[in-house]
């Protein structure tokens, strides 16, 4: 999938958190094959280089979150911080308006999305599965908009695929990826038949009980799901019509 | 002087730059990023930069996120 000028092989970018230990973070890279993976900033602990270590070895592309902010001065500087570390103009942008909920605010999100641009991001901000919000985002120059699946974290789904396909159906030429809710296999694969570039997850694997198994369930889905689109699935009617002819049935003349 | 560290209270000597912050942590500055009262400080500028009295620093560092 296209992130702006780079192209990715792979349609699924992995969170970082929540695994129970490294070494099970990174045969979880390596199963799910992604090439891009979020990371956070958070304040320094006693080893700040322990986990850019970790990082190292996946070989991926870094894109940096700003996950916890809660306006627009908070997010670009904390972009701006990423960008200072990671070396990367690619921001996974969140500005959050409801703590309940985690959902993202539309005003701080267009407005930081807009700011970033200008100092030469390239943003990937989460968003709702708001028609009027995904085309404001791509109006102030976002090339990827990532709507919600469901909340982040829990694992719902797609709980309105209707809003998600009127952003596709309206954004042909934007990189649409669904970031959060995903919990299962099918929901992957159903973001891939609404014509979706790709899924950005983390929860889903790294709180599954066998994590590395179930990246690797993930990747097979998502990969089912594409060459099943490749192969031209049939298009849906709302009459029932049969598989078996009708022609020489038994008792009929 | 005293400055909040990452929301600790922190006694340094006057007319300390970030740079010297950075070294009494003993952190290899590749790996860390600076804000001084919510603004962003460059890595270029941390020899440039003086702390003052009350300064609120924040020192980050990568982390696992999503």
């Amino acid at each position: 999938m296209q992130i702006y000028d780079i192209k990715l092989k792979n349609n699924i970018i992995l969170g970082s958190s929540k695994y129970p230990s490294p070494n099970v973070f990174l045969k979880c890279v390596k199963n799910i094959k992604t090439e891009m993976i979020t990371v956070a900033l958070r304040k320094i602990g006693d080893k700040p280089e322990k986990f850019y270590k970790t990082l190292a070895k996946t070989n991926c592309k870094i894109l940096p979150n700003t996950a916890g902010c809660f306006n627009v001065k908070e997010a670009v500087n904390t972009a701006l911080m990423c960008r200072d570390i990671f070396e990367t103009d690619f921001i996974k942008l969140e500005v959050i308006e409801n703590e309940k909920n985690l959902a993202p605010s539309v005003r701080g999100t267009i407005k930081a999305s807009e700011t970033l641009i200008k100092l030469g991001f390239k943003v990937l901000p989460y968003a709702t599965d708001d028609i009027k919000f995904a085309k404001r985002l791509v109006e102030v120059g976002c090339k990827v908009v990532m709507p919600w699946g469901s909340p982040i974290g829990t694992g719902q789904g797609l709980v309105n695929t209707n809003k998600l396909k009127l952003i596709r159906k309206s954004l042909p030429d934007t990189t649409l990826i669904v970031d959060a809710g995903i919990g299962r296999v099918s929901h992957a694969c159903q973001v891939i038949e609404l014509g979706y570039d790709g899924i950005l997850l983390n929860s889903a694997v790294a709180l599954s009980k066998n994590p590395p198994k179930f990246a690797e369930s993930i990747y097979n889905g998502v990969n089912s799901a594409i060459e099943s689109i490749k192969a031209g699935p049939i298009s849906v009617s709302k009459k029932p019509i049969a598989s078996t002819t009708s022609k020489g049935i038994a008792f009929r003349k | 002087m005293k400055i909040i560290l990452n929301g600790k209270s922190r006694k340094v000597d006057s007319d300390q730059k970030v740079n010297d912050l950075i070294g009494l942590l003993k952190i290899d500055s590749k790996f860390i990023a600076v804000a001084v009262n919510g603004e962003f400080i460059s890595k270029k500028d941390y020899s440039k930069i003086f702390l003052h009295d009350g300064d609120v620093v924040e020192v980050v560092s990568p982390h696992p996120g999503g």
